[in-house]
């Protein structure tokens, strides 16, 4: 039974942006709390550990557990780090799919994917652009023939 | 042939315009600051006058250029004055419709149209208009035509007055009443004077103090104020209740209620979304039961109807049930939660009830001559906690899932009342199976499914088997078609989650069985 997976450098994007915040954080708060050396250290301690968490474990755990795929006219979708979620929407009450591409996710050729159900919606971040586009088209084709 | 609606619909549109009243309102304040006299206010007078004119020319226009037209294929609308909007409702796409006739338009003859269809946003409907009372009856029986069959016997149901009085009791709540005297009170001072506003104070106190019985009077003020809130919500609910009837055609569902305020809906039957069979403990304990459906359109607004069936004994509402809308039948539990989760179950109103005596310990002993007044405020938080963890252990022991074909049967409980939702199929938006890491030991998960509708609208059923749950809702990786790519193949999520997969066991659901 094969399912879907994010690619790895979907990762590698959320590490980046880890990273890039992480960096914001603290180059702010050297700015505002250099005078106060106590403060000044223990923020950064506490951004440093908080960067290795998502670093080392919420982005990883995060594409590993994200999975989806099709079954009997629904699109199931398990995802979660600490609480584990399938989500399944019937692909007959799918209104409309959106795809969203940020500037960072244009190098890597990532887009992510918005699935609007009747009063829910679904989201898949980071999929390959070319995933996503047969994604959309998959949804649209179908609706037209319901 | 379009038509103007009526008369009355004038009153509306100046309430629209009547922040125009900013303009004579700030002359004036400017006027008594730059010490001016009323007779240099009354010189400008003209132009307040001017503005009042403007304001009521403006809705004039606004009334004038608002016309409809009901025709087989829909309702169009046409209104603005400079800028024109025609608006056509497809009959097809109409939902619900409903005629809303409140005492002060029946004077006037004046009844409330209001159409909803799946567009738009889920706290108004998408039209609503006065009509002239012959107009708008007209519209509602030709809908009524349309969706009509010669050959279709239509059945109709009178609840019994008990059922309505019990109805209206499960649907009053003492907080809506509560904060109808606080605003009450607290209004009258300013609008009868201070005097007035203390006498009735005074004479609250003086009864409350009467009637005390030995209760500290704050406690008795507390109590008797949560009945008289009750009371009054109980008496608007069975004034909104009164001759209710109910009527089903091949595909329509007619519901008709009230004496001082008539309201009359018309659902079509293929889009009820769910039937929701509800319970409070009181009704639990007496065996009642009430169905309320739910539908665009139906019970959306304020003192709107959203009942089907007021309350009923299990056997007879099944009759009525089965009598008016076979196509949503009830199935019994096929999964439900394990005895060791009757935790998760009390947990939420467990811990209230346990801190609240506490706390109220603490504070007598940190305050002795408080120690009467915390002691009794105690005893009355405790109700509604005690309340809570009883609601929760019945929902332990009544909760799970069923299905029959495609229509699931979903109970559950929701704040203070046990939910039995009939939900076909084909009206689930999405469901998602929660696991958290403790249920992940247990192979258990919460189950939440979303019905459709154009809120947001949530069924949880807490602790169910994974497996099974995926079963039932015909979820679980077998068959699986891989969508794109092709990639290397994942461990299930049952094994992933499974510390222990090798004593996941194989389940049959009994509808399969055969």
């Amino acid at each position: 039974m094969k399912k879907n997976t994010l690619p790895r450098r979907a990762l590698f994007l959320w590490q980046i942006r880890a990273c890039v915040v992480t960096f914001l954080a603290a180059f702010l708060l050297t700015l505002l709390l250099s005078d106060f050396p106590f403060w000044h250290r223990l923020s950064l301690i506490l951004i440093g550990v908080l960067f290795l968490f998502f670093f080392c474990v919420y982005y990883p755990l995060k594409r590993i557990k994200f999975t989806f795929f099709l079954h009997d006219g629904n699109l199931i979708l398990d995802c979660g780090v600490f609480y584990n979620r399938r989500r399944v929407v019937p692909l007959d009450n799918i209104q409309y799919v959106t795809t969203l591409r940020t500037p960072d996710m244009l190098p890597f050729g990532l887009a992510s994917v918005m699935v609007h159900s009747v009063g829910t919606s679904l989201y898949l971040p980071c999929l390959f652009f070319a995933d996503a586009q047969n994604l959309q088209e998959y949804c649209a084709r179908r609706k037209k023939r319901g | 042939m379009e038509h103007r609606t009526h008369p009355i619909t004038l009153l509306q549109m100046v309430w629209r315009f009547l922040f125009l009243l900013i303009f004579p309102v700030a002359r004036g304040f400017l006027t008594a600051l730059s010490g001016g006299t009323v007779s240099i206010w009354l010189d400008g007078a003209w132009k307040d006058i001017l503005i009042i004119a403007v304001i009521f020319l403006l809705a004039f226009l606004q009334w004038w250029c608002l016309r409809y037209h009901w025709e087989p294929a829909g309702l169009s609308i046409r209104k603005g004055v400079l800028f024109c909007r025609r608006m056509f409702i497809p009959t097809s796409k109409i939902i619900t419709m409903s005629l809303t006739r409140p005492f002060y338009l029946k004077p006037v003859g004046g009844v409330q149209l209001r159409v909803d269809t799946w567009a738009g946003t889920g706290n108004n409907m998408d039209i609503s208009l006065i009509l002239p009372k012959k107009a708008a009856s007209a519209i509602f029986s030709k809908r009524e035509n349309t969706l009509a069959d010669p050959d279709f016997t239509p059945r109709e149901y009178h609840p019994k007055g008990l059922y309505i009085t019990c109805l209206s009791a499960i649907l009053s709540s003492s907080f809506a009443g509560v904060l109808f005297f606080a605003t009450f009170i607290s209004q009258t001072g300013s609008l009868l004077g201070q005097e007035f506003a203390d006498r009735i104070t005074g004479t609250f106190e003086r009864l409350t103090r009467a009637i005390a019985w030995g209760i500290p009077p704050a406690t008795v003020a507390v109590a008797y104020l949560i009945i008289f809130g009750w009371l009054y919500s109980f008496i608007r609910n069975l004034i909104r209740h009164k001759n209710f009837v109910v009527r089903r055609h091949k595909q329509e569902l007619l519901i008709d209620s009230g004496i001082i305020t008539n309201r009359s809906y018309s659902i079509r039957l293929d889009e009820i979304n769910y039937i929701d069979i509800r319970q409070s403990l009181v009704t639990k304990l007496l065996g009642l039961y009430s169905v309320f459906v739910n539908a665009v359109g139906y019970g959306k607004e304020k003192d709107d109807i959203s009942a089907m069936i007021p309350a009923n004994s299990w056997d007879r509402l099944q009759r009525h049930l089965h009598f008016l809308l076979p196509e949503f039948t009830t199935s019994p539990r096929q999964v439900k939660p394990n005895g060791g989760a009757i935790f998760r179950f009390i947990l939420d109103p467990l811990v209230p009830t346990l801190l609240i005596p506490a706390a109220g310990a603490v504070i007598a002993m940190l305050f002795p001559s408080w120690a009467d007044f915390t002691y009794s405020i105690v005893c009355m938080a405790m109700i509604p906690c005690l309340w809570f963890l009883a609601v929760r252990l019945l929902d332990f022991f009544s909760s799970g899932i069923g299905r029959q074909g495609n229509i699931f049967t979903l109970r559950y409980s929701s704040g203070n009342q046990l939910h039995t939702v009939v939900l076909p199929q084909e009206r689930i938006s999405q469901i998602v199976l929660r696991q958290s890491p403790i249920q992940a030991f247990d192979r258990r998960c919460d189950v939440f499914v979303y019905s459709m509708s154009e809120k947001r609208t949530r069924h949880h059923i807490r602790n169910l088997d994974v497996v099974q749950a995926m079963e039932i809702f015909g979820c679980n990786e077998t068959g699986a078609i891989p969508f794109i790519g092709n990639q290397k193949p994942l461990i299930s999520m049952t094994e992933y989650l499974h510390p222990f997969p090798h004593y996941l066991r194989s389940w049959k659901p009994f509808w399969k069985k055969g």
